[in-house]
């Protein structure tokens, strides 16, 4: 069934999605080749996240379809969609605030956990086994992403940073197949910046697809192989970081309105 | 803290629940078993409702259930001669089908929708137990539902024409609703449901059906209820549509608060405080709503965490 003849991992064909007449993302088509990294630039307000919650399942398009390792997955939710192994982060701070680091992580771990309902409520002994190696994986990955020493903290009190690092720390407990995140670097200063694009680098090289929506155009240029770039809905250019860098109608759009 | 929680659950716990089984040594009065059996089944009740409150829902209908169960087992003894013991899991069967019913469709929708259908679910059924008086018996309840048969342990026969039989029933199922949810709580179904109120998309993100959690917190509460409303009808002999309305509910909620939602250990709190306040104003009854009201202003704005977390305060001023 899985047709992964090109490798395509993710296809979106044809994709849009109207807020009462505005059309916020129009016609999108996009692909994404396993363990590429690919990137979704473009202006504020120019559909980038309404594109993301279509593809993880938080909003039904009005008009296309959203093909995921060769299954039609447009009108699956948002958790069916993660279980087939795509995963995204959020542009807000979203986490279980009242938990701590290592619970954040572990929560992250519910697809892989393992556990039967009956076989949770009674705690067997194999139970409590699952339970030991969840503990672990979420150790690791706290160690991953550098939050060792924040490992017990509740989430909320976290620095805006390592909540952000969390986030990803959370999606990636999920072992996605295919990560999708949202402006990962957004309200950080340059070494934070710098740390989280080495972990996505790190996560690609564990065989990770990424598809990554940021604002910070130089951090999209160094970190892509592919870029696309939205612009009111509409996506007005895709190539290699060079192609889009000259690109005439990006700089207009883009560049010409945020950087020079 | 976790520790010390531990702690108590290791030594207090075992020591109340010995006293519980042996109190009928040193009790005679069934005054005392009366309170303390309605303590135990107000506490199956609320912590039948705190499941679904950790979720972030309002459930009005808990009472419904309570209702669904004792018209269920009780119409079972009474017209086809069932044995309570078999009517008391199908009690709990049945409200749970009530609640799967009602729960899928409604707990998709967010805000108040909930507790306005789980509000409306009780009016419909208290008003469907008035009108079908050949099945439910109206207005004036369904009467004459028979005690439960006696258990024969060998040579020992318990009847239940005692306070004691009931009170120790009583004690046994609050033990066994005890255990499931604290078992829940600890598990990683427990953790899943607390985190839906915290971040629901994120759960749903990373794999989560919420709503199939939601609609079993939802599930697991009203089969408890189911149960506990079986117990109710066979121990009156009756059941009244008057006894299962929303505002009961309404207390178990504010129950649970009181007690402080944090811990099971909490609603069975709330219960007992709030049911022994409400005994030892009976003189002065008409004024219960004022004092009731009161307390739970005073625990919302003075202790949110609710009556469990005092010694831990407490503790905390003492190191201070």
């Amino acid at each position: 069934m899985p047709q992964n003849d090109n490798q395509r991992l993710l296809e979106v064909k044809g994709l849009s999605k109207y807020f009462g007449g505005l059309a916020a993302v129009d016609k999108l088509d996009l692909e994404v080749r396993e363990s590429e990294i690919v990137g979704l630039i473009g202006p504020n307000g120019a559909g980038k996240t309404t594109v993301f919650n279509l593809v993880s399942g938080v909003l039904k398009p009005s008009e296309g379809r959203v093909v995921f390792d060769g299954e039609d997955v447009t009108s699956l939710k948002p958790n069916e969609i993660a279980k087939r192994g795509l995963v995204r982060t959020f542009q807000a701070s979203l986490l279980f605030k009242d938990f701590t680091v290592i619970q954040n992580v572990a929560m992250g771990r519910h697809l892989h956990a393992g556990i039967g309902f009956f076989q949770d409520l009674f705690n067997t002994s194999p139970t409590r086994q699952r339970r030991i190696q969840i503990q672990e994986r979420a150790m690791e990955i706290v160690h991953f992403m550098g939050l060792d020493h924040y490992r017990d903290e509740l989430a909320k009190n976290l620095p805006h940073g390592c909540q952000r690092a969390l986030g990803i720390g959370v999606a990636l407990a999920a072992e996605p197949k295919f990560l999708m995140l949202d402006e990962p670097t957004s309200g950080m200063n340059v070494e934070e910046k710098e740390a989280i694009m080495s972990s996505v680098g790190r996560i690609r090289e564990r065989g990770i697809t990424i598809l990554v929506v940021e604002h910070d155009m130089k951090v999209m240029m160094g970190l892509c192989e592919r870029i696309a770039v939205l612009n009111f809905g509409i996506k007005i250019a895709e190539g290699s970081p060079d192609e889009i860098r000259a690109n005439r109608d990006v700089i207009q759009a883009y560049l010409g309105a945020e950087g020079k | 803290m976790k520790n010390n929680q531990s702690g108590w659950e290791k030594v207090i716990l075992p020591v109340l629940v010995g006293l519980g089984f042996l109190l009928p040594l040193f009790v005679k009065d069934p005054y005392y078993f009366h309170i303390l059996i309605s303590i135990f089944i107000w506490s199956i009740l609320t912590l039948g409702i705190r499941l679904i409150l950790v979720v972030g829902h309002l459930n009005a209908a808990q009472a419904t259930f309570m209702g669904m169960g004792a018209y269920t087992s009780g119409i079972l003894a009474k017209n086809l001669g069932w044995s309570f013991w078999l009517g008391l899991p199908i009690a709990g069967v049945v409200a749970a089908i009530l609640a799967l019913a009602v729960g899928y469709p409604t707990l998709k929708i967010k805000g108040v929708y909930f507790v306005m259908v789980t509000f409306g679910l009780t009016e419909v059924f208290r008003h469907i137990w008035m009108m079908w008086t050949d099945l439910f018996g109206g207005p004036q309840g369904l009467l004459g539902i028979p005690r439960p048969n006696p258990i024969k342990l060998g040579v020992l026969t318990i009847a239940f024409t005692t306070k004691v039989p009931f009170y120790y029933l009583a004690l046994i199922l609050l033990l066994i609703t005890v255990v499931v949810m604290q078992r829940l709580d600890r598990s990683r179904v427990g953790m899943t449901l607390r985190s839906i109120p915290q971040a629901d998309l994120l759960a749903e993100c990373i794999g989560v059906n919420v709503m199939g959690y939601k609609v079993l917190a939802f599930v697991i509460g009203a089969f408890f209820a189911g149960l506990a409303g079986s117990f109710w009808g066979h121990y009156f002999t009756y059941a009244s549509p008057w006894d299962f309305t929303w505002s009961n509910s309404l207390y178990m909620l504010i129950y649970a608060v009181m007690g402080g939602p944090g811990s099971v250990w909490g609603p069975i709190v709330g219960c007992f405080v709030m049911l022994v306040v409400d005994e030892l104003l009976r003189p002065i009854h008409q004024y219960m709503p004022i004092v009731l009201g009161s307390i739970l202003i005073l625990v919302l704005l003075f202790i949110p965490g609710g009556f469990i977390t005092i010694p831990e305060r407490v503790r905390g001023l003492v190191k201070r």
